[in-house]
């Protein structure tokens, strides 16, 4: 059975890895997994390619969600007639930047995460069966089989929000030298949570088959982490902090580059989403072994 | 002739009944998919504006919420609520105890509103299964009219149970009707703007003789009817040239001016106002579903994708 490339029996090996086999050792895995993104990517342009109206419909669904967004902040921090009005302390220019942040976990969500839609129907029909004989981890080929070239798009708008946003932010909040170590270190963490929440939502239907519980829990705790958690009562904001880090989609990076986290938070908080990634990860093994090809 | 119109009829009852089937048997799935959706973003909003408010009474003065004022943003759980100086604050003509009675409202009118995953056409035409249907010695559309009205027998009763249930737990905030008429007045509105939706949403989906995916026009139709209807901000308190423009459009009579409506802020004149102007915006999305459906029955061929 061909395994790594999409492109048949003739196609590219990556270097350590052996046909059939599964990668070994980081270095390895990480080559490897690139290798298979590349053909994920190129078959997300081909299908794209093939429904260009699409394309544009779902880049325009997407501003549209950002539009109604900002003019809804927009209004509410134009509502006390003052600049001193702020949301749980963030000032209307932090808002922006919050907004930036919530952008580009949506974009990196739509670009690379868009086939979790499809989860629990997979599941009850038993279309895991062809990811599961590759050698190689379930989660990752399954749930990034679908690039979305329109994702990516909405990706570089929200980008483009986020740079306006910094912009417009006080120098003295913002350093430039801040922002270069900052800016990366935030979206590792934004791609980081985002996976490992998404994987959370859908370890329910493993159990729950088909129920709709997973998107609903996608969209509670989405909507949740798109505002600060300074405006939740303090038992909620908490569980969006450590039970359901939902803090690492955007406040986490907001906090850091606007340089609202006391340093020892800043560097404690990431283990609270590698320990959560572990406990999802391992869940979602445990689930993956009641698969029973079709299950509904 | 006769035998005709009695057959719609009888055909759109059996439709309700096959409807009604169809929901409830996933007992799990009805639960999330038509109790407790909806209810999420109002209350993600109630969180937002408490945090508001808090921080406009802060800068008010003396006897504001705790905690919410500039500089405060690591505290968390402020309750302008229980505070006499912020409840008195005003944004945008909006106090404090209002907009949670605005966000119950929403609670509750959201449930009535027809939404885009209640259709399936799409997917029939993109399959070819429209066919069948055609064949048939009454009109299509009587199906979905069907679905319409199971939707809204069922979210009348759920949009009741939700508003005892928010009343039994919070019945100094909840939103409590003015009066049986002005009950009367926001229902009709909602289910004509409920209505206008449907045929939005049917429209949409017969663009599917053309497009090969519909369901992102679905969701955008969904952004700008939401948006413009008051369901992240309620257009009354938004901008003037926003109100201005908005006001005249469906969407504000479906969702903002009948909480308006219960909540006594607008009156009978006002109902009338909106119903005929729903009313013409009703007869034009009807007369638009129509020449949709025509043309692209004209081009279909009944092969599907």
């Amino acid at each position: 059975m061909s395994t790594l490339d999409s492109g048949g029996p003739s196609g590219p090996q990556e270097p350590g890895v052996q046909r059939g086999q599964s990668p070994r050792g980081i270095a390895s895995a990480l080559r490897w997994g690139l290798a298979v993104e590349r053909q994920y990517v190129r078959i997300g342009f081909v299908r794209k390619s093939q429904f260009r109206v699409e394309f544009i419909n779902q880049v325009l669904m997407d501003l549209c969600f950002y539009a109604a967004f900002i003019l809804t902040f927009e209004i509410l921090y134009g509502l006390g007639g003052t600049e001193a009005l702020t949301l749980g302390g963030w000032t209307h220019e932090e808002m922006r930047v919050y907004m930036g942040m919530v952008f580009v976990a949506d974009g990196l969500f739509m670009t690379f995460l868009g086939q979790q839609w499809h989860f629990g129907q997979d599941l009850k029909n038993g279309n895991l069966d062809s990811i599961r004989v590759r050698p190689g981890p379930t989660a990752f080929l399954y749930f990034f089989q679908r690039f979305s070239p329109e994702g990516l798009t909405n990706l570089l708008f929200g980008c483009g929000w986020l740079a306006f946003a910094l912009a417009g932010v006080a120098p003295e909040l913002v350093e430039p030298l801040t922002l270069l170590w900052a800016l990366p270190c935030a979206a590792v963490v934004i791609a980081w949570s985002q996976v490992f929440l998404m994987l959370s939502y859908n370890v329910v239907e493993f159990w729950l088959l088909n129920s709709d519980v997973g998107h609903l829990v996608s969209m509670l705790v989405t909507s949740f982490g798109e505002r600060p958690l300074e405006v939740y009562p303090g038992a909620v904001g908490r569980v969006l902090m450590f039970v359901l880090p939902v803090a690492g989609m955007a406040w986490y990076p907001a906090s850091l580059v606007l340089g609202r986290l006391e340093p020892g938070f800043a560097l404690g908080y990431p283990l609270v989403l590698i320990a959560f990634a572990v406990l999802v990860t391992r869940v979602f093994r445990r689930g993956l072994r009641r698969y029973e090809s079709a299950m509904g | 002739m006769t035998s005709a119109a009695l057959r719609a009829p009888a055909l759109l009852l059996r439709a309700v009944a096959y409807e009604f089937r169809k929901r409830i048997q996933f007992r799990a799935g009805f639960f999330v998919r038509e109790v407790l959706n909806g209810t999420v973003e109002p209350l993600v909003m109630l969180f937002v504006y408490t945090a508001l408010y808090g921080s406009a009474a802060a800068i008010a003065g003396p006897g504001a919420g705790p905690g919410a004022g500039p500089g405060a943003g690591s505290e968390v759980g402020s309750d302008p609520g229980s505070d006499p100086g912020a409840a008195a604050v005003a944004l945008g003509g909006w106090t404090y105890p209002e907009i949670i009675q605005y966000v119950a409202g929403l609670v509750v009118v959201r449930k009535l509103i027809f939404h885009s995953r209640a259709l399936d056409l799409a997917t029939e035409i993109f399959e070819g299964r429209v066919t069948k249907y055609l064949v048939m010695p009454f009109r299509f559309f009587v199906l979905h009219q069907g679905r319409f009205l199971q939707f809204t027998l069922m979210q009348v009763v759920v949009a009741g149970l939700v508003w005892l249930i928010g009343y039994a737990v919070a019945p100094d905030h909840w939103l409590v009707p003015v009066s049986a008429a002005a009950t009367l007045q926001a229902g009709t509105l909602v289910l004509m703007g409920s209505y206008c939706c449907f045929l939005i949403f049917f429209t949409l989906n017969a663009m599917a003789f053309w497009l090969d995916v519909v369901w992102s026009l679905l969701v955008m139709a969904w952004f700008v009817i939401g948006f413009t209807g008051g369901a992240l901000v309620p257009v009354s308190q938004m901008p003037a040239a926003f109100y201005g423009v908005l006001s005249f459009g469906f969407p504000y009579w479906m969702i903002t001016a009948p909480i308006e409506l219960l909540m006594g802020r607008l009156g009978t004149e006002d109902f009338l106002f909106g119903a005929a102007l729903v009313a013409v915006q009703l007869v034009a999305l009807e007369v638009l579903r129509r020449w949709v459906w025509r043309r692209g029955l004209a081009r279909y061929v009944g092969a599907g994708m």
